[in-house]
């Protein structure tokens, strides 16, 4: 079927997927150690197909592939490679997960952060942060002392967003404002909270700081097998609810009558998303406006359909945050954390488009 | 009481082949602590339009949000088809039936087209794959309710009468047996209201069953065969409309000056309604 005014899925597809593969390839021959594109291109083909020169090999190769040391190999796969697949991935799952609340909660403001999701993170990360010692050196609780950071953010993410679910509902039902409400809620809480444990941290608090404004610098290969479970599961469960989440643009109600569960469809949908986002936010800490953008630009493009709106809005994610990763440590002298950068743009982003909204509603949102 | 008398009247009356499609058995309803149903009776009878009137908050809009399962009754029964409403499989239930509620907003961009063919849901799979078979009956509807012009305009930017035809038309792809609609003439023009109350006769001459709440006292008189008319959360009266429409009772019911002709054509009956404190005047002064 033919709609006025909407761009082709397939166009969008494969633009998205060029842009990414051609982004790729810049992000990981810039930086601080140049190195040519060929060179990046030669050293992924032969990683990807298992052909690395072994050393009689190298006798024979050309000039310029004999130049390509041992030294450029690990830069480029295991330092830039590894960080531009984490930002890939993380911008994916982000703007997955953040179509997945906007259409759950019918409001095109939400974002995967709006159960409390990053608040909760932050909040564990921050104890996990400052805590670690002190825990140790009480007897019964030295265990603790060894989880990384990731999992204290993981589990702060989870407890969150289990609390908020739990303050949301009543009667078995899940009301849109109640749960942007409990979200609210939460966060505020645990704002608080985190603002204590910076209190108390005295010279640790640096460390809280630098982890909330997140950033892919210490992203290893392992974080990114996480991210790729959390974004498959997380479009998979996705496009399995992406027909229900467009019927319950009809209202509840309707929705109801054609046999989808509101409720169901809104939980489900908002615990698989958030619980991926929190999976994003305990590997590279808090990415503020990442999963609020996308959503937005394909929904104008390719229409509100979620089957679409996801994997359009994945893959436009990726493209987005690598961006704006590699502009955050190539373009200033200093490497930037690239959630201050993501907040920079999208923060004007979400006055625009609230502006937009409220004035073709006729002034209420 | 009166609620039984005309029920026990009409069984007697009924032939064999006429069913009952839904049977509520003393429905009870509470939002939270606020009962708003309290102890409903009544038979709808497979093939009948049925007018629900009753003033503001006496719980119309709640039963049809019963018989269309957004709510579970607190107490008592409602029977589909000589099966407990809640023991049909939801997508089952929604190939038999179709409801239209109030609150007709819709969240996202999606054109008339799309909107329309949301009503073919409960036919598709899990991924709402379209058949020919589902589009057929998607332009079908898109077609009988005018709105082939406006196919593909997004139903965000129609008027509050053309998206309540846009809903309608879903209703009618969605091709189930039973409408359950909740003021379906609200934001219709007259042309279109009349249009589809005749087209809600026809249906249920076909042998459809339509549940309709009306405000328009003149409107269900008019057109629907059979009424119930509902005062604070319980039924007063149900049964034939000319039985249940009676001057006494809609003065009690809806706190007005009422009076009923029978007009001369089409044999149904012309109501006047006026303010209470003015019933001491001649009707027939106010009425010209």
């Amino acid at each position: 079927m033919k709609h006025a005014g909407r761009v082709p899925f397939s166009a969008v597809v494969i633009i998205l997927v060029c842009l990414l593969a051609g982004l790729t390839l810049w992000a990981s021959s810039s930086g601080a150690y140049p190195t040519s594109w060929s060179t990046v291109a030669t050293v992924v083909w032969q990683a990807v197909t298992g052909s690395a020169p072994s050393l009689h090999e190298f006798a024979d190769a050309e000039q310029e592939n004999a130049a390509i040391s041992n030294v450029t190999r690990h830069v480029i796969l295991d330092v830039r490679l590894c960080r531009v697949v984490c930002a890939v991935l993380a911008g994916a799952i982000l703007s997955a997960a953040g179509v997945l609340a906007q259409g759950s909660l019918l409001n095109p403001l939400a974002e995967p952060y709006t159960l409390g999701v990053s608040a909760g993170a932050a909040f564990g990360a921050a104890i996990g942060l400052t805590f670690s010692t002190v825990l140790a050196s009480w007897s019964g609780l030295g265990f603790l002392a060894g989880i990384p950071v990731a999992v204290w953010a993981f589990g702060g993410g989870t407890a969150a967003l289990f609390a908020v679910l739990m303050l949301a509902s009543f009667n078995g039902r899940l009301s849109t404002v109640n749960l942007v409400l409990a979200g609210v809620i939460v966060s505020a809480i645990l704002a608080a909270g985190i603002g204590f444990i910076k209190f108390l941290a005295d010279e640790r608090a640096t460390l809280i700081v630098f982890w909330l404004m997140g950033s892919f610098a210490n992203t290893n290969w392992d974080q990114a097998v996480w991210l790729l479970a959390a974004l498959t599961g997380c479009l998979s469960v996705g496009l399995w609810m992406a027909r229900p989440l467009d019927i319950l643009a009809l209202g509840e109600q309707t929705a109801c009558s054609l046999g989808v569960s509101a409720s169901r469809v809104r939980l489900i949908a908002l615990l698989v998303g958030s619980l991926a986002a929190s999976v994003t936010v305990a590997a590279a800490g808090m990415i503020a406006f990442a999963g609020l953008i996308l959503p937005h630009v394909m929904r104008f493009l390719l229409g509100p359909s979620h089957k679409h709106l996801l994997i359009a809005s994945a893959l436009g994610g990726g493209v987005l945050l690598l961006m704006a990763d590699t502009a955050s440590r190539t373009i200033l002298p200093i490497e930037v954390p690239v959630g201050i950068l993501t907040s920079l743009i999208g923060g004007p982003f979400f006055c625009i488009v609230f502006r937009s909204r409220a004035m073709r509603q006729g002034g209420g949102a | 009481m009166t609620c039984n008398r005309m029920t026990e009247s009409a069984s007697k009356n009924t032939s064999a082949n006429i069913e009952t499609i839904f049977q509520l058995n003393d429905v009870f309803f509470a939002y939270g602590k606020q009962e708003v149903l309290h102890g409903l009776t009544c038979g709808i009878t497979r093939g009948t339009f049925t007018a629900i009137v009753g003033p503001n908050g006496c719980g119309k809009s709640t039963l049809m949000s019963l018989l269309s399962r957004n709510h579970v009754p607190a107490q008592g029964k409602i029977i589909f088809m000589n099966k407990i409403l809640n023991q049909w499989p939801r997508k089952e239930y929604a190939r038999q039936v179709s409801y239209l509620p109030q609150a007709n907003e819709i969240a996202f961009d999606f054109t008339v087209r799309e909107v329309v063919a949301m009503g073919r849901f409960p036919y598709t799979g899990r991924f709402g794959t379209m058949t020919a078979k589902d589009w057929q009956a998607t332009e079908e509807a898109i077609h009988t309710h005018e709105l082939h012009g406006m196919a593909d305009k997004p139903v965000t930017q129609l008027s509050g009468g053309e998206r309540q035809r846009v809903a309608l038309a879903r209703i009618q792809a969605a091709e189930t047996d039973v409408w359950l609609l909740d003021e379906p003439t609200a934001n219709l023009d007259v042309h279109h209201a009349l249009e589809l109350l005749q087209s809600l006769r026809k249906l249920a001459e076909s042998g459809k069953t339509v549940v309709t709440v009306l405000h328009e006292l003149n409107l269900a008189a008019l057109y629907a065969k059979h009424a119930i008319m509902m005062q604070s959360g319980q039924i007063v009266a149900h049964g034939q409309t000319e039985d249940v429409f009676t001057e006494k009772r809609i003065e009690d019911v809806f706190q007005v000056g009422c009076r009923i002709q029978q007009a001369q054509k089409n044999k149904g009956m012309e109501i006047s309604l006026f303010p209470q404190s003015a019933q001491a005047t001649p009707a027939s002064s106010i009425i010209n």
